[in-house]
């Protein structure tokens, strides 16, 4: 993760703020994941053992047990759908992408999205691009070969670039 | 009467390998997990009253889990005493083998609940006004407890380093001066938990140590007093419960003279008339 962005939280995290007021860093979301993607935040900072999720080491698959242990609601057990999930928003830098640059047909983050053809869609058939349906769990980050997408944490102020809304018939999951 | 103290060393430290397997333990599908900030074990949830506070105190309401927990923890206060700090705290239990081991007889010092509440109130300020999270820092339970959770995510060893360094500097501060530092003057969890176990009238059932003053037979040696780790009276446990660990140490030296200690789960009137 950057250092100048949020910390990328598990699903069904609040708002970065009230995030940081319920969570006691019990760590019971970090044992419950099945794919250690959940480590506790180190530092000193307010954010200081709370849960977050580094996608370039290990991503969130979405397997939504996390928020059902939650004891103070921090992670919001009501959400159970993996479309509601609003982890963050990834995007894909053009300059490093295969598909748009050296006509590789690679499409391994089309391939491997959980929400494949909804978040991730085919841009003319042919370029991978991501929509606003994109729940940030940051499975492509971690197969892209080339390093070419980012997450941006749901908490973060920044807006990702050339980030498609999504077409209204949907697509095959 | 040796036998308590090796019960409760063995549960102490039933509690600390108990907690290292929790990680392993909720991996393999068991419904267990979490620290001493908030613990699941099967349908029953535990949680820091402290930990409860702070997210109350940012008037946020939680989830029904935490609230339960915490108001769980501070039922057993009552009904028990601070028997937490004294069988089941990894902290107090590091910091009693610290006392065991000092090199003379320290001086008795007394008490500060006052000190106690002051720091508690302070480090609550700082985490509501500033989002400074020196109150989990200075949760030594609930920070040692997180040890094991860190260790299953394969964190570096600074981070490791960077959460026991507080408690083994006051550690070393108590082997120093001969004193139960932490326990007897900082610990906030001790406050909610003390309020709650003084809070037990004298008329109703619960576990305290009763003093029954015609079985005492030791005159003016007091090894009871000599005993207690935290230099209170245990002839006058009974106004005392607040600052008592309930760990039996000093039921175990009046053992060797004139029985007039013992834990009772009795009246207060009705347990030393029995007594006599």
């Amino acid at each position: 993760m950057s250092f100048f962005l949020p910390p990328l939280r598990p699903p069904g995290a609040v708002s970065e703020a009230q995030f940081l007021q319920l969570c006691v860093h019990c760590g019971q979301c970090v044992t419950v994941c099945p794919h250690h993607s959940i480590k506790l935040k180190t530092g000193f900072g307010a954010g200081r053992q709370t849960p977050e999720i580094d996608p370039h080491k290990t991503p969130c698959y979405l397997c939504m047990k996390c928020q059902a242990v939650c004891p103070t609601g921090a992670l919001d057990a009501r959400v159970t759908a993996i479309a509601d999930v609003n982890m963050g928003q990834a995007y894909i830098h053009t300059d490093l992408c295969h598909n748009y640059n050296n006509g590789i047909m690679c499409m391994t983050c089309y391939d491997r999205c959980v929400l494949r053809g909804s978040a991730v869609i085919l841009e003319h058939g042919l370029n991978p691009a991501m929509t606003t349906k994109c729940v940030g769990c940051g499975i492509c980050v971690y197969v892209c070969p080339v390093h070419a997408i980012t997450v941006v944490p749901a908490a973060s102020n920044f807006v990702p670039p050339r980030t498609q809304k999504p077409k209204p018939t949907g697509g095959a999951v | 009467m040796k036998l308590l103290k090796v019960v409760r060393r063995c549960i102490q430290i039933l509690v600390c390998v108990g907690l290292t397997l929790l990680p392993w333990a909720q991996s393999l599908g068991l419904n267990l997990g979490g620290s001493f900030f908030a613990l699941q074990l099967g349908p029953i949830p535990f949680a820091d009253p402290v930990a409860a506070l702070t997210v109350l105190g940012t008037m946020q309401m939680p989830k029904t889990q935490i609230l339960l927990g915490a108001g769980l923890a501070l039922i057993i206060a009552v009904l028990m005493g601070r028997i937490f700090c004294g069988w089941i705290c990894p902290y107090g239990f590091l910091s009693e083998l610290i006392h065991g081991s000092r090199p003379s007889q320290a001086a008795k010092a007394p008490h500060s609940f006052f000190i106690k509440v002051l720091l508690l109130i302070f480090l609550i300020g700082l985490w509501i006004d500033f989002a400074l999270p020196l109150i989990n820092v200075l949760s030594f339970p609930g920070e040692l407890s997180l040890l094991p959770i860190l260790t299953y995510t394969e964190v570096s060893c600074g981070v490791f380093v960077g959460v026991i360094c507080v408690p083994v500097i006051i550690l070393l501060l108590e082997r120093i001066c001969g004193q139960r530092l932490w326990c007897k003057y900082f610990c906030p969890q001790s406050v909610l938990l003390g309020v709650a176990a003084s809070l037990l009238p004298k008329k109703s059932w619960g576990l305290r140590i009763i003093w029954t003053p015609n079985k005492c037979s030791c005159r003016d040696k007091a090894p009871c007093k000599a005993a207690c780790s935290l230099d209170l009276n245990p002839k006058k446990l009974l106004s005392t419960r607040r600052d008592c660990s309930q760990c039996g140490d000093c039921v175990q030296a009046c053992s060797k003279h004139g029985q007039a200690l013992s834990y009772s789960f009795q009246k207060v009137q009705k347990a030393q008339r029995v007594q006599k």
